[in-house]
């Protein structure tokens, strides 16, 4: 077919397209205002333990045959781990009907004044919730289920406490930053860390919203705005999009000592990838790790590349180890109906055939 | 903007930064002058170059804390650098995604989504290309030291993050 518009004419309607879709999106925003009437709808849990900056909760299954190794979820410490719990998209609710037991940490919101760094995360607290979880099951060993920084963090456990952990399970962990090509990776590469964590403490959610601007602006804040303006007729459509955005932008302060060693460890000289990461005092050699290793990743994953995440199955001694790869991304793995489908059956069939021991009636 | 980023822009002596763009037609008309480029579908290219002999570590630090050279200064500097580079890529997008409706013919039978879809597509990918590029984070991080370095612990009631909390999240009740 031939062409007959002037490409002048093209480019002027490639900017008015540009704009009214700025201005469809702004449309978006009064729609915003509506997720302060969003509530969580959590999967019923209790709270087993909880400090100024960690709950445990367990959420006991009532599956009549049920696996005895419990699984301790470890989630990240950017948003909030509800993204877990998602109505009809749940990934607790289908460990649950799998017949685990499933234990959370949230680590709630840092106090303003924490100096607190990863060690105190991984040794004390995490330490704290799997001796809890272990006694409360009746367990030796628990299943650790780390997702993103939670995923890394499991690592680092495992790696000095794998007595204590039956199967190490990690979904999109950052471990190896010279593999990273994401924008989050190639910003944390970049970043001064020290006058930022020196200057402002904690990092405030504001700043993680800025930073979050430049991971796909154009399809989460402009495309994705216009399509719920086109929807919001929609209820059920408009609530699970409201949900999202409520977790979205509830995220809480990232501890900033955390965020120093995350940023300048981890990701600036790739310590724990080359073995070299100390974790108060003690040197994190990711070959200690001989568990059952499953890693999941997202070949779409913006914020985590998939190929920092496989690294892992190289690095540990683990004879048993797994990697499943997905076509999604990084949420997409956990709160979505393909992962409901595709991920966590897999997952759930991995782990029902390495907690079997024990099962009951 | 287009105007000045087509000219040889240097900044202070003391970041010894040069903007230096490609020779640019004298074109008043910023719409007729990018869709001349669009037959090479490259769009334009603005180069930040650094003297050999600058010893400034701001631009050459990956993350090294260079926490005495933050000011307001830095700031406004950065933010001219990182304006610039953000109008670049919109302008390289936009040649772009000009290209691409007219090499497929059917710009005429292409539903407005599909537009949009073709657009948001190119405009993601050249804006992602820029936020990971060397030179670009280079220039945020100063920018994003010396803002946190002004305003300090009062990020939160800061004009500019400030209006994005107000946009994108709405505070809790």
């Amino acid at each position: 077919m031939q062409n007959t518009v002037p490409p002048e004419n093209i480019f002027a309607q490639v900017q008015q397209q540009m704009a009214e879709l700025f201005l469809g999106s702004a449309k978006a925003y009064p729609l915003l205002s509506l997720i302060n009437k969003i509530e969580y709808k959590e999967t019923q849990n209790s709270v087993v333990y909880s400090d100024v900056n960690v709950r445990l909760l367990h959420y006991e299954s009532n599956s009549r045959k049920r696996n005895r190794t419990p699984i301790l979820i470890v989630y990240a410490m950017i948003n909030r781990y509800q993204i877990l719990d998602v109505e009809n998209k749940s990934v607790i609710k289908q460990l649950l009907d799998n017949g685990f037991d499933v234990y959370l940490i949230d680590w709630g919101t840092t106090d303003p004044n924490s100096k607190m760094k990863i060690n105190d995360y991984v040794n004390n607290y995490m330490d704290k919730c799997v001796d809890i979880v272990r006694n409360n099951s009746g367990c030796d060993k628990v299943t650790l289920l780390g997702y993103c920084m939670g995923g890394t963090f499991s690592t680092i456990y495992t790696s000095l406490h794998s007595e204590k952990v039956k199967n190490l399970v990690t979904v999109a962990p950052p471990i190896d930053s010279s593999k990273d090509t994401t924008v989050f990776g190639t910003f944390a590469k970049h970043l001064d860390v020290d006058t930022v964590v020196d200057t402002v403490g904690n990092i405030p959610p504001t700043l993680q919203h800025f930073f979050f601007l430049m991971l796909k602006p154009f399809k989460h804040y402009v495309e994705k705005y216009n399509q719920v303006v086109e929807r919001s007729q929609d209820d059920i459509y408009l609530k699970n999009f409201l949900y999202s955005e409520k977790w979205l932008w509830d995220t809480p302060p990232i501890p900033g000592e955390v965020f120093r060693q995350w940023v300048k460890d981890v990701y600036q000289k790739n310590l724990l990838a080359k073995n070299r990461l100390r974790v108060g005092g003690a040197h994190i050699n990711l070959q200690d790790i001989d568990t059952p290793l499953l890693n999941v990743v997202a070949e779409f994953d913006h914020l985590v590349s998939p190929n920092s995440s496989k690294v892992l199955n190289d690095l540990v001694s683990s004879k048993d180890k797994s990697l499943m790869s997905f076509q999604t991304g990084h949420t997409g793995l956990c709160a979505s109906e393909f992962s409901q489908k595709e991920v966590w059956p897999r997952v759930i069939g991995w782990l029902t055939d390495r907690s079997s021991e024990g099962v009951f009636e | 903007m287009y105007a000045a980023a087509s000219k040889k822009i240097t900044w202070n002596k003391k970041s010894q930064l040069e903007l230096i763009s490609e020779e640019k037609p004298k074109d008043e008309n910023y719409k007729k002058h990018a869709v001349k480029n669009i037959g090479k579908s490259e769009g334009t290219s603005v180069v930040i170059k650094q003297s050999p002999n600058d010893k400034n570590p701001v631009t050459r630090s990956n993350g090294q804390s260079n926490s005495n050279v933050y000011g307001q200064e830095e700031m406004f500097s950065k933010m001219a650098i990182c304006q610039t580079f953000l109008y670049n890529a919109w302008l390289t997008a936009s040649t772009k995604a000009v290209f691409a409706l007219e090499h497929q013919g059917l710009n005429e039978a292409l539903g407005q989504k599909e537009k949009n879809k073709i657009c948001i597509n190119i405009f993601e990918n050249e804006f992602t290309d820029l936020f990971k590029s060397e030179e670009y984070q280079l220039n945020l991080n100063v920018l994003i030291c010396s803002f946190v370095k002004c305003y300090g612990k009062n990020l939160e009631n800061t004009p500019l993050l400030n209006s994005i909390s107000h946009l994108f999240a709405p505070k809790q009740e």
